[in-house]
């Protein structure tokens, strides 16, 4: 009996070593010398929890960094993104979306504010951080109409007409602190968030709608401060809440000249995207901008229940999948890494006031692309199609090393042969998170062709040429 | 009534008098599906209660299905799990052309039901399938034009009716759209790119979309025109938003816009009624659509079809007739829900003169007027599908960036590709 066991597991847990023939043979291509785009990373927000764990213990917020940004304790996440709190005030009343401004008024910032988060984001940079995107949901009160940062009045933009350059020189101020001050890689600031939603007290979070007209108006004055100020960053724009209605934005954005010398890409959330909107925007964004990067800068399931389990962990992996295969996206951003909702969101759970931490699936299938596909990898490609499994692969710069995720959608084992074109690696490390395993390192040994992948699982093949 | 029921069973088999066994010999049991939301559930059960009153040897049990609904119907029945009752929409012919619902004709005939004078032919039509009813209308109200009565009067404009046509749709909106330097204060109309709206209009030229023999008929001069005239409403006439306007004023609908008092008026179902309820300063009023060379509205509404597999059919037929009667639909109508798919309430006093507007004397009749220019939509098995190809194509004529002749010759060939 125990022999069996030990037999069942291996058939499951490891590639399939002997030849054998398979009943219905699913062969996949990968032709390492037809290059697609660049990877410039993988990251994820700090919003609405970094001002809560960084005052968490020493220990309890190490093993939440590690989890997330140290590339062999965890997941090795490259980019952060950290939340320009505009001061919510009382009109928030969730402890986690109130925010902290560091402007004490026109001209005078207080450094010591948002400790928390700051404290985060500095040990999220010594853990392997290198880049942080700073973004804001709203201006601070005293730039808006309303004199609140949760929105305006009937969908109008609460940004005041004669604040467009207090604003730009209030972005521009914090990030120079923070560079120049802490010697933190603060390489892009986004002004805007989903500008297309009517943001209002009773989203009960900060933020701004702005039209179009809006929009091209404050990155250009945001542009022309940088510039002056000659302060060393790039601006990312515009967070479009959706995939369907980004061409309205990638237009007005890109059509402007100043805007589109000075702008490599655009950034957009994956929420309430469909596959097929996904492939029409980015097609569209290709031909008329083919210099320009597409990046995925939000993402989370919207969806009540707290789940850890690999059901919502396979979601998020065709998310990503579909983001960097049919939009191209160059980098890809989850929201809010740690949560204590009854939700879909969070890599890792916590629960209010205590330091408890629980991981998700989907930090290990984050994990699944992001510790391997490093910043500079390009994506590769793969031919070959069936209805469970979804293969990306991914080459890196000596192209002595090639990364493919794997996704098996079924209730059931799936086997697929491996071709593999201009590519002679000869080592392979086997990485796999199921409803069992963790990205857990299943096989390391020479390279073979032939693959069975257990039921619902992400599994990551490194090849390497040693 | 069923809770008594219920409770004296319970009661005679805790007291061991029965078994189970004499209970199932005497009640039918059926399961019927149906969606919606939490209030739609709470009418269905009450429609059901009045059903069991009226046959007391029927026992209905009802299985809601928030979400997946299509999907986790199709579960069941390949599962051996189906229910003898499904609430169905546009979806039906997913159903009929595959055999899973029956054909109602004989049961028709055999309990006297009077079709024409139950339904009006357009929502029959809609639930027939080569030459058979495969479910009985329930809820059906056409898609209705709401208008701002004191828009219209400030602009000294007619109120819109059954007669107006693609002209005066044009002239009104101009008078309507209200204009302060660059920015638009208030439009003449707001629609969008779901297919209510575009396919009335298709149709209204003369239109289609397949043919009496489901091939599909497109690429043609009515479909071009019609929707070029519809999109010339946003891109030429300038009398109604684009989706980036739409995203500049923060992304509501259509309907909260007319709500907002920023749009004189848009096209939109009969939950409206309801929700302008709510906003007591807007004078409003409703009429049919209007129409180019002929008039033509979609409606919305749901059937109820039994199942190939239901092993008590007549049982889930007697339940289909009363609930779409005039007693079986009457919690529909005091619940203001819907409009119901029976003429007879539908023009009655309780459905015209019932208070839907809080206070406010809205023109109830337009639902019965508009019943004779309902467009009956081809709900071919593969709807679904089609409407996909119509969204993928038409979504960039919408946002003005490819021609209406390019993206209806790549519908058509698409369709001809999918369809056969």
């Amino acid at each position: 009996m125990k022999v069996f066991s030990v037999l069942l597991i291996l058939i499951i847990a490891l590639p399939i070593k002997s030849p054998r023939i398979f009943s219905r043979e699913v062969l996949f291509e990968i032709r390492a010398d037809q290059v697609k785009q660049q990877i410039e990373g993988f990251g994820v927000s700090g919003a609405w929890w970094a001002q809560d764990v960084g005052g968490w213990s020493q220990v309890n917020r190490d093993r939440i960094t590690d989890l997330l940004f140290d590339q062999q304790k965890g997941i090795g996440l490259t980019i952060y993104r950290y939340n320009i709190g505009a001061g919510s005030g009382k009109n928030i009343i969730d402890p986690w979306r109130n925010t902290e401004t560091f402007e004490v008024e026109e001209g005078k910032y207080d450094w010591g504010r948002d400790e928390n988060a700051v404290r985060i984001m500095k040990e999220a940079h010594q853990k392997g951080v290198t880049n942080i995107i700073a973004f804001v949901n709203s201006p601070p009160a005293r730039m808006t109409k309303t004199g609140y940062v949760t929105g305006g009045k009937e969908g109008k933009s609460n940004l005041r007409e004669d604040m467009y350059d207090d604003f730009a020189q209030y972005l521009v101020d914090i990030v120079r602190h923070f560079r120049e001050d802490e010697s933190l890689p603060v390489k892009w600031i986004s002004p805007i968030n989903e500008p297309q939603w009517n943001w209002n007290n009773s989203k009960g979070q900060e933020g701004c709608h702005y039209t179009t007209d809006e929009i091209v108006e404050v990155i250009k004055v945001l542009l022309e401060k940088i510039e002056e100020e000659k302060l060393d960053v790039g601006v990312s724009a515009v967070d479009a809440g959706e995939w369907k209605t980004s061409y309205i934005y990638m237009d007005r954005l890109f059509l402007n000249k100043y805007i589109n010398d000075r702008t490599d890409h655009f950034a957009v959330h994956s929420y309430w995207s469909t596959t097929r909107q996904k492939e029409k925007a980015s097609r569209y964004f290709r031909e008329q901008y083919p210099d320009k990067k597409l990046w995925m800068t939000e993402w989370t399931e919207m969806k009540k229940g707290v789940d850890y389990g690999m059901d919502s962990g396979l979601t998020m992996a065709n998310v990503i999948h579909e983001d960097l295969v049919i939009a191209g996206v160059t980098s890809w951003q989850y929201w809010i890494a740690v949560s204590k909702y009854n939700y879909r969101d969070g890599l890792i759970y916590t629960d209010q006031y205590t330091e408890n931490i629980r991981e998700t699936k989907r930090l290990w299938i984050l994990g699944n692309y992001s510790k391997f596909i490093r910043p500079g990898y390009k994506r590769i490609k793969v031919s070959g199609q069936h209805n469970d499994l979804r293969l990306s692969a991914y080459i890196n710069g000596d192209r002595d090393r090639l990364v493919v995720v794997a996704i098996n959608n079924s209730k059931k084992s799936r086997e697929f042969v491996l071709d593999l074109v201009n590519f002679d690696g000869n080592k392979l490390d086997i990485y796999r998170t199921s409803e069992t395993e963790n990205l857990e390192h299943t096989y390391s040994g020479k390279v073979i062709k032939e693959f069975k992948l257990p039921a619902r699982s992400v599994t990551t093949l490194v090849l390497t040429r040693l | 009534m069923k809770k008594s029921i219920g409770l004296f069973i319970l009661f005679l088999l805790v007291m061991g008098l029965i078994g189970t066994g004499v209970i199932d010999a005497e009640t039918t049991e059926l399961k019927m599906t149906i969606y919606g939301s939490k209030n739609d559930i709470a009418i269905y059960e009450e429609r059901i209660v009045l059903a069991e009153e009226m046959y007391p040897d029927i026992d209905v049990e009802l299985i809601y299905i928030p979400g997946e609904y299509a999907q986790k119907v199709k579960t069941m029945i390949a599962g051996g799990q189906a229910p003898d009752i499904i609430m169905l929409g546009e979806d039906v012919h997913a159903y009929s052309s595959k055999g899973q619902i029956i054909r109602l004709d004989e049961y028709i005939k055999e309990y006297n039901v009077d079709l024409q004078e139950r339904f009006a032919d357009s929502v029959v039509a809609q639930y027939s399938y080569r030459g058979g009813l495969y479910a009985m209308p329930d809820r059906s109200g056409a898609m209705i034009v709401y208008y701002n009565k004191d828009m219209f009067d400030k602009a000294g404009v007619d109120y819109p009716d059954k007669d107006w046509t693609w002209d005066d749709l044009v002239e009104a909106g101009q008078k309507l759209t209200i204009r302060e330097g660059d920015e638009v204060v208030q439009w003449g109309f707001a629609a969008g790119d779901w297919w209510p709206w575009w396919l009335s209009f298709i149709y209204q030229n003369g239109g289609e979309i397949l043919n009496e023999n489901d091939q599909p008929v497109v690429n043609t001069p009515e479909v071009i025109e019609a929707l070029q005239f519809y999109n010339d409403l946003v891109y030429k006439y300038r009398i109604a938003p684009s989706l980036e306007d739409f995203a500049n004023i923060g992304d509501p609908g259509p309907d909260p816009l007319f709500a907002q008092g920023k749009v004189a008026f848009q096209i939109t179902g009969f939950w409206n009624v309801g929700s302008l309820k709510n906003v007591p300063e807007l004078n409003w009023d409703i009429a049919p659509l209007w129409g180019n060379k002929k008039n033509a509205t979609v409606s919305f509404g749901s059937g109820l079809g039994i199942t190939k597999d239901s092993k008590n059919q007549e049982a889930a037929f007697r339940i289909l007739e009363f609930l779409t009667s005039f007693e079986g639909q009457l919690p529909i109508v005091e619940n203001r829900q819907d409009v119901p798919a029976n003429l007879e309430l539908q023009a009655s006093d309780e459905f015209v003169n019932a208070d839907w507007a809080a206070g406010r004397d809205i023109n109830m009749d337009v639902f019965k007027e508009s019943a004779d220019i309902i467009l009956t939509p081809p709900l071919h098995p593969q709807w679904n599908e089609i409407m996909k190809i119509f969204g993928d194509n038409l979504s960039e004529v919408f946002m003005n960036k490819r021609s209406v002749e390019d993206a209806v010759k790549e519908i058509q060939s698409r369709l001809e590709f999918t369809l056969f």
